[in-house]
């Protein structure tokens, strides 16, 4: 018997083995899926204001020519609320550079009660941009969101440069130089 | 009198402007392609029938290997949502299911493309076969050729040995 022949066999089976493992773990979570929206057109949409500080509606189209950021969040996400600060000083440096930012409601739990509580938190924390209700979860779908928060940023063409999955709040400075090539 | 045909020919205008403008996709919840099947009524046994078995198809991204279908999940209550929508909207099943891949990947499909699969198949061959190839060397009985080449190798390094030890014991009675 070989043992040398038969242990090389051995390591490289279980490296085979532990590669294929690492596939499979990797396929089930969604979140760490390549994002098959980068680099293309961002999905029209037309949403209702929450109604916070305006009321109607909000279409992607009239905002187009200019850089967009669009957060994904709900009042009963703990990133969101770790974000929600970064996000505000972001729109505070950005926004008069042209940047538009739009918050978008993507409760999980307690669905009908979200656009009340999203009011009240915003009222509490701040809000410095408009949020939508997305009520069909449409618009969520059309983009991707797998969780959230997860934040998109779209150019002035309309494509998406780039998908932040979880808070931006480790994320900030990356965000801010993407905004700068992109302005 | 001139007036009022003005007035009459501006509203009409207008109202035929409105009436043939076609509402925005992003309300109607239209994809970037336009339907190929027959819309389907809401509120039909068919579309039930036919939401449930497209669900059936999709994985839940928010569960753990569940479909949409037999999900409760609220991600998993919204695709099946979009999925009756695109139904009556009249896109056919081969359509809804290209939106989700376009959106999600390959990976929202329960059961992966024909194609795909010699990417499974293959690795599990290669390592059942190399199991294989072991258990066969070690079940296998040891020929005469390698016993006796074994039986030479024992014997040269035992040669070896002697001839060491000699060198030693000779060296210890010079000294002495």
């Amino acid at each position: 018997m070989n043992w040398r022949i038969m242990g090389i066999g051995m390591v490289l089976s279980f490296a085979l083995i532990a590669l294929i493992a690492k596939g499979y773990i990797h396929v089930e979570k969604a979140q760490a899926l390549p994002e098959n929206r980068v680099g293309r057109e961002a999905p029209a949409f037309k949403l209702p204001l929450l109604g916070y500080q305006a009321e109607g509606e909000f279409e992607l189209k009239s905002v187009l020519g200019s850089p967009v950021v669009i957060n994904f969040w709900s009042t009963t996400c703990i990133p969101c609320k770790d974000e929600h600060a970064d996000l505000l000083s972001l729109a505070d440096v950005y926004k008069p550079k042209g940047v538009v930012f739009l918050g978008v409601l993507h409760p999980t739990q307690q669905v009908e009660q979200e656009p009340a509580r999203a009011k009240v938190y915003l009222k509490r924390n701040g809000a410095k941009y408009p949020t939508l209700i997305d009520p069909k979860k449409r618009t969520a779908l059309d983009y991707g969101v797998t969780g959230i928060p997860e934040t998109y940023v779209i150019d002035k063409s309309g494509m998406i440069q780039e998908k932040f999955v979880g808070s931006i709040k480790s994320k900030k400075s990356e965000l801010a130089a993407l905004l700068d090539s992109l302005l | 009198m001139v007036r009022f045909f003005v007035l009459f020919f501006c509203l009409t205008c207008s109202s035929l402007a409105f009436g043939e403008s076609k509402s925005d996709s992003s309300e109607t919840g239209e994809l970037s392609v336009p339907p190929i099947g027959d819309p389907m009524d809401p509120n039909s046994k068919a579309v039930k029938e036919q939401t449930q078995a497209i669900s059936k198809l999709l994985r839940c991204f928010a569960c753990q290997g569940l479909s949409v279908a037999d999900s409760k999940a609220d991600a998993a209550m919204a695709m099946k949502a979009r999925v009756k929508e695109l139904l009556i909207l009249g896109y056919t099943d081969e359509q809804i299911f290209d939106y989700f891949i376009d959106v999600y990947g390959e990976w929202i499909m329960l059961k992966p493309d024909p194609k795909h699969w010699i990417l499974i198949v293959a690795p599990i061959s290669v390592i059942l076969i190399g199991f294989g190839v072991v258990y066969g060397r070690l079940k296998s009985p040891v020929s005469p050729s390698s016993e006796s080449s074994d039986k030479a190798e024992e014997e040269d390094d035992r040669e070896a040995l002697s001839d060491e030890y000699r060198r030693r014991i000779l060296a210890e009675l010079e000294e002495d």
